[in-house]
Formats: structure tokens, sequence, C-alpha cells
């Protein structure tokens, strides 16, 4: 299975909202997080 | 369009503008045989640093591996349109045709690269049976790229990159698919997208939506919970659909993008996402039973222990296959009592296998680039006569793999399941004669190994030495 790679400058700077937020929200997407770094996050793609 | 999704920073399906095409691109009668489906775009307007670049890369290598099947159903190349002047052509070319392929700095010929690039290294099986190879090139014959292969050095995106050409081939209608994400993803970062027109008929990309129609019943009986049509609406346009009513109907617009939407149940997941997972009242089942595990697990849990000791690699082929696989590539007679497929989607699975071991050859020959040894197994169902039983099977490939060795195994695996059998002479003749063995367990056949037959190896497109055994349990 793929993983997704985000950097949060990056993923902040698409959608301006704070990472925080993104990564409190994404298991109510559906979503597993694989890791959490200190500049990106790993996300499993199903 | 992930963080949009959900948290509702924008709503509604997203109409995608595309431009009329200036590129065209035409396709060789040749390349039909080879790799004949192509879809492409083009984007402008784009502003990338590393991290975009990145973005870029490895969302093109997680579709090369979810909807290309490691590149051999589908493949992308993206390209700096500044360096290369179109009318471009996708063509079949000779093996002895020179480019600079991308992280090289010399020129190489296609088949120089199929052997000594690691990308060409890495899926040369793709093209093994091909003797000339797919190439797209400019109007001044610069290489754009050797699908599926490599890109040419010439086209590499940079930080200063602008304007790109994308290009997708394959071997099915699912290069649309590809191209419709990447240029979605493109376009979310602000690029303006073109069409392009492929042998001066056809344009590309398509990213009008897919319509479905949903009701509310539906929705409610898989949620478990009432949920009027505006609340679904308003969920369906929160997850980046359109949506509307129309009589009892919803009619759900569903974006190009959304490969993934098959079924009315994925809209009703993405409902669900959009409701809010954490609003949805959780509640105690009405019964409650304590579970254990089916004999069969256990059975296998045993299995999967003594083959991982013995150092075989568990597998899971799939249970349908064609009579082609299991019988006629393994010099066996077809058997009585098959299940056949009523509608067969393809003509690979036609019937529900009857054994295993052809299963694992198939799996050994689509790893036949890998090193070896190779060591497989599966404990898993087959199905003869309506009546489902499980079966053992495992093959290893590897120069000096001989009957000793897999008798050794057989001996292991009986002991360990404290199975008293014997040994008989066999005449399966998916096995050498004089190297193959029936098992004997109380008085009945219950399994054969042996040495692969040199006829079977070679129907699989293997070279090495094969030994195998498969055992109903």
């Amino acid at each position: 299975m793929p993983v997704i790679t985000i950097y949060y400058d990056d993923l902040e700077e698409l959608s301006g909202i704070d990472k925080e937020t993104v990564i409190r929200r994404i298991p109510m997407m559906g979503c597993d997080i694989e890791r959490i770094g200190d500049d990106h996050i790993d996300i499993p793609w199903h | 369009m992930t963080t949009s999704i959900s948290l509702g920073i924008e709503t509604g399906i997203r109409e995608f503008k595309v431009a009329p095409p200036v590129i065209k691109i035409t396709k060789d009668q040749e390349i039909e045989k080879i790799r004949p489906y192509l879809a492409c775009a083009v984007i402008r307007g784009m502003q990338f640093n590393s991290r975009s670049i990145e973005s870029l890369m490895a969302l093109q290598e997680s579709l090369h591996w979810a909807v290309g099947r490691n590149r051999r159903k589908v493949s992308i190349g993206v390209h700096d349109l500044a360096r290369i002047r179109p009318p471009f052509r996708y063509i079949a070319q000779n093996p002895y045709f020179k480019f600079t392929p991308l992280d090289f700095t010399e020129p190489m010929t296609m088949r120089e690269i199929l052997e000594k690039h690691p990308k060409g290294v890495k899926f040369a099986n793709i093209l093994e049976k091909f003797d000339k190879y797919p190439l797209i090139l400019d109007a001044e014959e610069n290489v754009l790229s050797f699908p599926p292969i490599i890109n040419g050095e010439l086209t590499r995106v940079t930080e200063e990159t602008t304007d790109l050409f994308i290009e997708v081939t394959g071997l099915d209608p699912s290069v649309s698919v590809a191209l419709n994400i990447v240029v979605a993803s493109l376009a979310e970062r602000g690029g303006r997208i073109e069409s392009v027109t492929i042998d001066g008929k056809a344009q590309t990309p398509k990213l009008e939506p897919a319509i479905m129609n949903l009701e509310n019943s539906e929705v409610t009986e898989l949620l478990g919970f009432n949920i009027t049509d505006e609340e679904i609406i308003s969920c369906l346009q929160k997850m980046r659909y359109g949506a509307r009513i129309s009589g009892k109907i919803i009619e759900v617009s569903v974006p190009a993008y959304r490969s993934d939407i098959l079924h009315n149940w994925d809209l009703i997941e993405d409902i669900g996402i959009g409701y809010g997972f954490d609003k949805i009242q959780p509640e105690l089942p009405s019964t409650s039973t304590t579970g254990k595990s089916h004999p069969i697990s256990k059975l296998r849990d045993s299995i999967h222990e003594i083959m991982t000791g013995l150092g075989y690699f568990e597998v899971m082929p799939f249970t349908l296959t064609s009579e082609k696989v299991q019988f006629d590539m393994m010099r066996r007679e077809k058997q009585e009592g098959i299940t056949h497929i009523l509608y067969p989607i393809s003509e690979d699975h036609t019937i529900v296998r009857t054994t295993i071991l052809p299963n694992l050859l198939e799996i050994l020959s689509i790893n036949k680039h890998r090193e070896l040894p190779q060591r497989i197994f599966e404990a898993g169902e087959v199905v003869l006569d309506c009546m489902t039983g499980q079966h053992l099977g495992a093959a290893a490939i590897h120069p000096q793999a001989n009957f000793t060795e897999i008798q050794a195994v057989v001996d292991a695996v009986l002991r360990e399941r404290r199975i008293e059998y014997e040994v008989a002479e066999s005449n399966d003749p998916a096995f050498i004669e004089g190297r193959r063995a029936d098992i004997i367990i109380k008085g009945e056949r219950a399994g054969v190994f042996g040495e692969i037959h040199p006829g079977v190896i070679s129907n699989f497109g293997l070279e090495h030495p094969i030994i195998g055994f498969e055992l109903g349990l």
C-alpha cells in the first residue's frame, strides 16, 4: 500500500489550515496515520 | 483536495476548466500491439518548489503502484514542455535506438537501459516479450519518454518549469483515471489545464463528472440513523460532490478524479465522513457473545508457523484461475467436477482452482527477475465437485532444488502435524518421472511432491529447477 508523505509547510500553504487541525481530523476522514514527523506526516493510501 | 474535504473549507463539486487543444500527438500503428492506450494533457502556469516537485513524483509513484499495477498496466510521464517541440509521436522503436535517460549523462540504447539503468532492470520484465519498445518523441526527434521504463533527461521537471506535458500510456482505458488524478491535483496547485489531440480525433483529459443516483432509504439503512435529503446533500457537497434532489432520487455528480467510487455504498461512506464519524452516537450491540478461532483458522495458523519455520514465504494468490494455467501449463489432464464461472470478465479467471501449485508457479513466473532462491507456500481453499477443501501447496526455485530437499520439507510438515504417512510412486505429469511421489495417508492419496517437469517450468517462462508439493489438509 503506498504511503503518502505530506509536508506541513506544503499542506498549510495549500489548505490555509494549521497542521494540528488537519491531523486531528484525519482519523475522521477514515484514514490511518502511519507516522507523525517533525516536518511531515505519513498517511497510508487506501 | 483532501484538506478541503471534510473540513468544509470549500464545498460542492469543482468544475475544471479545460482549454481547447493546441498540442497534438500521433500514435504509430505498431504500438497497438505493445502498449496501445494513451491519454495526455498540458498544464500551464505552475510554480514549483522542491516540496511540490517531490509531491508530484510521489503521486506518480503511488499511482504506478495502485492504478498501474507497478507500471505494467499504466505508467505516467511528466515533462517540462519548454524543453521540447510539438507535435509529438508515440511509436514502436528498435531496441538499438539511443538517448540519455533520466539521471544519466551519456546516451544508452533502449536495450542497454533495460540491462543497466536501475529503473530498466526493475521493469524490464514488462517489455520482455517484444522486439520493439514504446517511445515518445518530439518534432525534433528528442526523447520525452521510454514508457513504462524511464523519461529522457531532457524533459526533467525543475523549479524553473512552468508548463508541463503529461502522457499516460498503458494496456487499458484506466490511463484516463491516472491522468485525471494527476491533472486535478496540479489544477489544485494553480495549474491551467489544456487538452491534447490524440491521432487527430480524441481529446484528453475528460474531466466531466460521472452521475450516480441515491435514495434516502439506502443511506439511512447503511448508516443506521435517520438523515434528511438536505443533510445528505450538505454532506456530499462537503466531500466535494455535486448533489441535487430529483424527485425521490438524489442525483450525485462524482468528480473525475474519484476513481475509487464504484458503488452507492462508496458514496454513503463519504456521506458518513461528511456527517462526521465523531457525531454518530455509538450503541452497544443488543446481544453479547464470546468469539473463538474457527478450526480452519487454527489449522492455517499451525501450517503458517511450520512453513515459515522452514524458510518459506506465505503468498495469497487468487482462487480464480483458468483451465490453461490449472491443467494445460501443468501438463495435467482436465479434471471432472470443476466449478466454472458463469460470466467471467477475463479469460484468466474462468474457473475456481482445484489445486494450488499452478498459482504458486505463476507467482514464481511474475518474480523471475528477483534473486534466487525463492520459497513460497499457501494454505488455502480449492473447490472440486462443489466441495470446498483446504490444501497446502509449496514451491521452491533455485539451481540446486532437488527431490531430497522437497522430501525433507514434506516430511517435516507431516511430522510436525503428527500425521503418519507413506510414499508411493506417482504418475503426476506435472513432475519428472522417477523424481515424484504420492503422499499416502490412511491408505488414500493425500498429495504429491517432487521435481517439477521441465515442460511445466518452460510453460511458466521459468528457467531454473523447481520443486514443489501439494497436500490436502
